[in-house]
């Protein structure tokens, strides 16, 4: 038999996979054969040669999407990385690799980026526009320090609709299609009717589902055959709840933010924010592959009329200190004798007074029990974790229909839009 | 003359040998005048391809761009009279350029730097499967300043294309994605596709 007959037996016999590891061992293993050997092999038909660049050996494609990721590091040209992901699988996995989460190096590449936790070391600049007759808002990434310039990229938009006990907001990846059936709905926000409370809902569970999914709730179980066409899931991920101040109307109302997606230990030195998405989202089979896949909670439990030192102890009696839902309340302005007003230093990211403006930072913890005697135990954690320094949150109005929003660790894009938004529709006024 | 002093004199000759004029390559070649001086010829190694071809090339000019044959000298493992180095990842055709490449970059290196790109440009105007080719064997033999400019070739290759048109161009028929991913693909990226 001749070597090119050899190969073409060989090369049906294998699967696609294997074709392309073929490929590699052929081409390092032609010492000593014939003169032509290396010419046939460059002579066969296509399905060697065309997965020649998608199985580059591994330290060259590095070398290639390195060099594309490093030269593109705000948008739009990050969308060049984004479709080197989407060419073929070996390229996506080297993709993964070498594109960081934006909680690192404070950029965002893929879609999954928007439900990462932001940059730790600053905040992550975007802006919002306001479309009042549409009932739309569109969140974008800004690409310019100026303030009012509208050159930014498309991330969220959320469209609102008013139900008779509650209003809700649809959130989507898409800037015209926002509504539930679409592929990007990536989850909604949905308010009482006075608009005080509203929860945040995620279509992708938390890293603690089972525990925050009351025992008794009905479980559904989805076999792989489902049509991948039905909505996805709705988690509670969040609660935001907004009070009046004790002084009545007449000063800032508070806010109070229960992450439930996040510890509060993801604040100590080491912490991180469990149960984050992958890279690049799995396909919609591997989803409903999950065993445990709890319905939203019904309307009577939705709300719960708990103060808020309820909702700081929150939670089952057996989680544990560390594994507290994150609290985030905004820090309380300043009043100014003189300008007679209140204030807050938005360093230069708002310019229009308004009571939807704030800023949002890490509440303390309970307070801990009162310490052990020296000598008779583990020393007990330190409660604080505010550090009045660190906005977790920012927002705040810089033109009619324009804000700023700045998040940054352990917020993701996703959660700190959706809290924006409830700035928007709660009713309790400021004087 | 000790190896250093041809080089350094090599060089000294190249720099006031006559410029191309018009685009015509009227050079006198210094190595010509350096056999005219020294009445011995510069030292040639022997590469060969995986087709067994040989090809005999200026050992300055590979010892200068390749980090392995570079070594292979510097180690004493090349013996001038005899060995050839074996390239058997490499094939004749591509060699041929690989050549072309260091000879060029060694003789032209005082030329300005858009004379230099504007060569490179032409050089690297291959088809996908040639500078897969070229893009082995440069880092076969480790030329760095060659796997640069490939490198950045690539690049500007997948900026501003659409996914399919990167696919054409790399000849990347087979995606690796399940229909169900590749679904999933064209919808949150419509723009690309």
């Amino acid at each position: 038999m001749s070597f090119r007959s050899i190969v073409r037996d060989v090369r049906d016999g294998f699967g696609s996979l294997s074709r392309r590891s073929f490929d590699l061992r052929l081409s390092g293993h032609h010492r000593g054969k014939s003169r032509s050997s290396v010419h046939e092999l460059h002579d066969q038909p296509p399905v060697i040669q065309n997965s020649r660049w998608a199985s580059l050996p591994p330290e060259l494609l590095r070398d290639v999407i390195k060099r594309l990721e490093a030269s593109e590091s705000t948008w739009p040209g990050r969308k060049h990385v984004v479709a080197c992901a989407a060419v073929c699988k070996t390229w996506r996995e080297m993709c993964k690799e070498i594109v960081s989460s934006p909680e690192y190096c404070g950029k965002i590449t893929f879609p999954v980026s928007l439900k990462q936790p932001g940059h730790r070391d600053g905040p992550i600049q975007c802006f919002i526009k306001r479309d009042k007759s549409k009932l739309t808002y569109h969140l974008f990434l800004c690409l310019s320090p100026a303030l009012l310039v509208e050159n930014g990229k498309f991330l969220l938009a959320a469209k609102r609709t008013r139900r008779t006990t509650c209003t809700e907001y649809i959130i989507s990846m898409d800037a015209d299609n926002v509504s539930r059936s679409s592929s990007t709905y990536i989850g909604k926000l949905r308010s009482n009717f006075l608009g005080t409370k509203f929860i945040i809902y995620d279509t992708q569970p938390p890293y603690n589902n089972a525990q925050l999914s009351p025992p008794g709730q009905s479980r559904r179980f989805y076999s792989k055959k489902v049509s991948p066409k039905l909505p996805s899931g709705s988690y509670n991920i969040a609660q935001v709840n907004y009070e009046l101040n004790v002084l009545g109307t007449r000063g800032p109302r508070r806010m109070h933010c229960t992450m439930y997606s996040i510890p509060t230990s993801c604040l100590e030195p080491g912490g991180s924010v469990p149960g984050q998405p992958e890279l690049l989202p799995p396909s919609l089979e591997d989803s409903f592959r999950s065993i445990s896949f709890s319905k939203s909670i019904g309307h009577s439990t939705e709300f719960s009329s708990s103060r808020f030192s309820d909702i700081l102890g929150a939670g089952n009696e057996d989680v544990e200190e560390k594994e507290r839902p994150l609290v985030l309340k905004n820090k309380p302005p300043r009043w100014h004798e003189q300008l007679q007003c209140w204030c807050l230093n938005f360093r230069g990211r708002v310019t229009v007074a308004s009571v939807k403006n704030f800023q949002l930072i890490a509440a303390n913890s309970q307070p801990a029990a009162p310490p052990p005697p020296a000598g008779t135990g583990p020393p007990t954690s330190q409660p604080s974790q505010s550090d009045p320094d660190k906005i977790i949150l920012q927002f705040g109005k810089v033109g009619k229909d324009m804000f700023t929003m700045d998040y940054r660790y352990p917020l993701s894009a996703f959660q700190a839009f959706a809290i924006c938004l409830t700035s928007f529709d709660t009713k309790l006024a400021c004087e | 003359m000790t190896q250093l002093d041809r080089l350094s004199v090599y060089h000294w000759l190249n720099a006031w040998c006559i410029k191309p004029v018009g685009g015509a390559l009227v050079r006198q070649e210094p190595e010509y005048i350096l056999l005219a001086l020294m009445g011995s010829p510069l030292k040639k190694i022997m590469l060969c391809s995986s087709e067994k071809e040989i090809f005999s090339v200026e050992e300055q000019v590979m010892v200068q761009h390749s980090v392995i044959i570079n070594n292979m000298i510097e180690d004493g493992s090349y013996n001038h009279e005899e060995s050839k180095i074996p390239l058997d990842c490499v094939d004749s055709k591509t060699l041929k350029k690989v050549i072309d490449y260091c000879t060029h970059h060694t003789h032209h290196h005082n030329d300005n730097q858009e004379d230099l790109e504007a060569w490179d440009a032409q050089f690297l105007n291959v088809d996908s499967n040639g500078l897969y080719d070229l893009l082995m064997a440069a880092n076969y033999l480790e030329i760095r300043n060659l796997l640069d400019l490939i490198y950045g070739t690539i690049k500007n290759m997948i900026k501003g294309k659409k996914i399919d048109e990167i696919r054409r161009i790399f000849n990347i028929k087979d995606h690796g994605f399940t229909p169900e991913e590749e679904e999933q693909n064209r919808k949150e990226y419509p723009h690309f596709y």
